[in-house]
């Protein structure tokens, strides 16, 4: 009796030691979860801030035709095999390119009439009926964004490998012509997911 | 005396604490600011090195830093960076840009970590580095 007893506590640890409690995490830490079957917060992370980063570097924005320029969000393809929304990358990067000063994003023009904020939509077509100014062209974005997320796989024995392939383009609707373009890669590789990077 | 000499290093060894990299308040030329590290951990400091500093600024009025990383080390490392941005009065100035980010370097390789300011009211930085595989957490 007194060897099932013990045997049970010691199981009892074991199960203890084993199983760790669910905690807060540092969204932006380098201890979060890197797995092989799907991009993680910090690839979102990664992409949107070496994109924008490109974006600036390659001083665009410095030609456009007023400034804050105004641009629409188009097509984001999301074209791997994990279904996630694909505002974990734009919203990242609507954020930063806001930051910088130089960009503003359109709420009222969307792709195939899709809004991004109805009410504003709905709001800004009264206030146009109000003054007269129905008829007139509203304001149209400058530069149009559309992004593509791919992936690529490839296997050594028992060692996997992900790649998720960030593209982004910026269009200028005057002419348009792509006026800036970026890729940025993230690779992951290993046997079983991980926590820490 | 002796033992406590020898156990110095290893609690130091022991803690992956992170360094700090800041521009330097005087000195340095144009574009190269100087620098000054604040080392609490002397083995990510022999893989991840930081040996030049360089500032411009893009898009008009946006401050960029280029920072060369030197690995004294003779296997391939891996360590995690992070560029923190400031305003003219030392307020944190959030952004995208300050997730913790992961780079292999080569042995007596350098590389170059780059950052971009969120925004034009970021004028200030540093550069925290931190170790991902320390030799004690295998």
């Amino acid at each position: 009796m007194r060897t099932i007893v013990t045997l049970s506590l010691v199981s009892l640890s074991a199960l203890a030691a084993c199983s760790t409690p669910a905690t807060y995490k540092d969204s932006q830490g380098n201890d979060l979860v890197v797995s092989l079957d799907q991009p993680n917060i910090q690839d979102f992370n990664q992409a949107a801030d070496k994109l924008v980063q490109g974006m600036m570097t390659s001083g665009v924005l410095e030609r456009a035709p007023r400034k804050p320029a105004l641009m629409g969000i188009s097509r984001i393809v999301n074209d791997t095999s994990s279904a996630f929304d694909t505002d974990q990358l734009t919203k990242k990067v609507r954020v930063a390119l806001l930051n910088t000063g130089k960009i503003e994003v359109t709420n009222t023009i969307g792709l195939d009439g899709k809004v991004e904020d109805p009410m504003a939509k709905g709001v800004q077509d009264m206030k146009d009926f109000e003054s007269g100014r129905s008829n007139q062209t509203p304001d149209l974005p400058d530069y149009t964004l559309t992004a593509k997320i791919l992936e690529n796989r490839a296997a050594a024995g028992g060692t996997r490998q992900v790649s998720y392939i960030f593209q982004m383009s910026l269009t200028d609707t005057r002419s348009g012509r792509g006026v800036w373009e970026g890729e940025e890669t993230i690779t992951k590789q290993g046997t079983k997911n991980a926590i820490g990077f | 005396m002796r033992h406590a000499m020898l156990a110095l290093p290893l609690l130091l060894l022991a803690c992956n604490t992170s360094n700090t990299v800041v521009p330097a308040s005087v000195g340095g030329g144009p574009g190269q600011p100087g620098f000054q590290q604040v080392i609490t951990n002397g083995w990510l400091n022999s893989k991840a090195n930081v040996t030049d500093v360089r500032e411009d600024t893009v898009s008009g009025d946006l401050k960029r830093v280029q920072v060369a990383v030197y690995s004294d080390q003779l296997n391939s490392q891996n360590f995690s960076y992070r560029f923190e941005w400031f305003d003219g009065n030392g307020m944190a100035v959030q952004g995208v840009a300050q997730a913790w980010q992961s780079r292999q370097i080569k042995p007596k390789e350098t590389i170059l970590l780059t950052a971009v300011a969120p925004s034009p009211k970021a004028t200030q930085w540093q550069l925290k580095l931190l170790d991902t595989n320390h030799p004690l957490d295998q």
